[in-house]
């Protein structure tokens, strides 16, 4: 973004805010939408998450009180929408990404079943370990980068990997298992 | 399947759910429209606070004189401070594990449901009075989490003690000039510490004069802000790695214990990073605050023991102890790797109980 885009943004008058808050919005829209959908999963939900994103910075506007780091602030805003999604939708049990999946595909038998499996299991791990999967393995940040973003310790971001990974293993290798046992 | 390749599975995976996508125009038009209303008035406005305070005190009155009960209307953040007696209600105990034992509940304070942890020892209705300990994790920690780290539950089973794991308000807490959404929404933590303390109190076998409260980073920084307003409640006070944000004048001299790492990289040792809602005071900064609040005059002694420097201020206001404990090349966080700082933090405690003749 252009730094005096953003000064402006901060210190403008009513109109210049909203149009310098609309052209940052426009900027980060997409990046902002992508990293939604690799934490959520879903269009519908990422779209939702991205706009309550946006409107919770705008009413929080006036505590950003450094430009350089608007980045930071509202990814971490981002992130937080996108967990209390997912922390509601845990609490409403989590829906079948089955269909989600393979709807559009035209992919092989076997990688559809694939990603089938692999979307039930990350939507079966809790908020905070699809988090840094999403962000490790979608966004491709380093661990450090991801405890920067969630204001967590790198050990625990490690700790998260380490549990949610041996989750996605063990379901994956069961399914495999079936399979074998099946052919 | 090897780590390599669950690795590549995952990468497919979220490579073919839409990680080139564009957001679509109608996003773009939700957000735009955002910008049509202006922002919210923030706390720091006060006037916009007292407009928005008279309004919601009409709708009261209005809610009262036609029957309508209080817990339909709109919650008015200025008045969930002054609340004299908060109301409690606690939920049965969720989970319950073998050792210590573990209750999950919630307590009504100001008008909103907090959460809380308490772990006992599970003899404790046979247990004579016991020290009570209020912990408040680091952010974005589940008290699970937090609780695993270290084995603190333990100190409830040997040597006995209640320790409750206070919950954030949606990962911040209101420790001062940080965190948000806490500080922003003007939640008030110091009302939900002084009413679980009640609580529990009344609930567990207590020693009024073993009450002690801690917690890590910015848990830490709320303990603090805790032990500078509510020092007629809380006997001593341990914090690894959080800053002191608060303005700080306790009615009664409180011990202290802070322990922080040279390279910790939430909180760094000399100050700055991104964790406290803006760059973090250093840890001179704090011991200054420390200081200054617990009228210490004194020069102050260092030793060194290992990778482990402490420091510790004398002539204090009621020969309050206060101590720095500067970890070399450590990364410090609660019950973390390095040095027993738990065990540390529990002598410090205990060794600190309130005398008979002291406020509280």
């Amino acid at each position: 973004m252009g730094e005096p885009v953003l000064n402006r943004a901060l210190t403008g008058g009513a109109a210049t805010k909203a149009a310098a808050f609309k052209r940052l919005a426009a900027e980060h829209l997409d990046d902002s939408y992508r990293l939604a959908r690799a934490i959520l999963g879903s269009r519908a939900e990422a779209e939702d998450a991205t706009h309550d994103a946006f409107e919770r910075a705008w009413q929080r506007w006036s505590t950003l009180r450094d430009p350089e780091r608007f980045d930071a602030w509202f990814a971490r805003i981002l992130v937080n929408s996108c967990r209390d999604r997912l922390r509601a939708a845990a609490r409403r049990q989590v829906r079948d990404l089955s269909t989600e999946l393979t709807s559009g595909g035209t992919d092989p038998f076997g990688q559809t079943r694939d990603r089938v499996v692999l979307g039930r299991a990350l939507a079966d791990l809790s908020p905070d370990h699809r988090l840094v999967v999403a962000l490790r393995f979608d966004r491709d940040l380093t661990t450090k980068e991801i405890a920067r973003l969630l204001g967590i310790r790198d050990g625990t971001v490690h700790s998260r990997l380490h549990y949610a990974l041996r989750h996605l293993r063990t379901v994956l290798e069961g399914v495999e298992d079936e399979g074998t046992a099946h052919d | 399947m090897t780590d390599r390749e669950l690795e590549r599975q995952l990468r497919d995976y979220f490579r073919a759910e839409g990680r080139d996508e564009h957001a679509s125009r109608d996003l773009l038009a939700r957000v735009n429209a955002i910008a049509e209303t202006p922002p919210v008035v923030s706390p720091q406005n006060h006037l916009g606070w007292l407009l928005a305070a008279a309004v919601l005190l009409l709708i009261a009155l209005l809610g009262v004189a036609f029957g309508v009960g209080s817990s339909l209307l709109p919650r008015n953040p200025l008045l969930e401070g002054v609340v004299p007696t908060p109301t409690t209600a606690t939920t049965p105990p969720a989970t319950s594990t073998p050792g210590p034992t573990v209750t999950t509940a919630q307590i009504e304070v100001g008008g909103r449901t907090r959460d809380y942890t308490v772990v006992a020892p599970p003899d404790v209705a046979n247990r004579g009075p016991l020290p009570l300990f209020v912990l408040m994790h680091g952010p974005n920690v589940t008290t699970s989490e937090a609780e695993s780290i270290g084995g603190t539950d333990e100190l409830a089973r040997d040597p006995g003690a209640v320790l409750v794991w206070a919950e954030a308000y949606q990962d911040g807490w209101n420790a001062g000039t940080c965190c948000q959404p806490a500080t922003t929404d003007a939640i008030d933590d110091i009302a939900f510490l002084s009413a679980l303390v009640n609580h529990l109190q009344a609930a567990y076998p207590i020693d009024p004069s073993r009450v002690f409260i801690g917690g890590d980073g910015i848990g830490g920084a709320m303990a603090y802000r805790a032990a500078c307003e509510l020092s007629d409640r809380f006997a001593a006070v341990a914090v690894v790695s959080g800053p002191l944000l608060a303005d700080c004048t306790p009615a009664n001299p409180i011990p202290v214990l802070h322990i922080h790492g040279t390279a910790d990289t939430l909180f760094p040792y000399g100050g700055g990073g991104t964790a406290c809602d803006g760059p973090c005071p250093s840890v001179a900064q704090t011991m200054e605050r420390w200081r200054r609040a617990d009228g210490c005059t004194g020069e102050l002694t260092t030793t060194t023991e290992g990778i482990v420097d402490t420091t510790t201020f004398s002539t204090c206001s009621g020969g309050a102890d206060v101590q720095f404990i500067k970890a070399n090349g450590l990364d410090t966080t609660w019950g973390g790797p390095g040095i027993d700082d738990l065990a540390v933090i529990w002598a410090f405690l205990t060794n600190h109980a309130r005398s008979a003749g002291s406020t509280g």
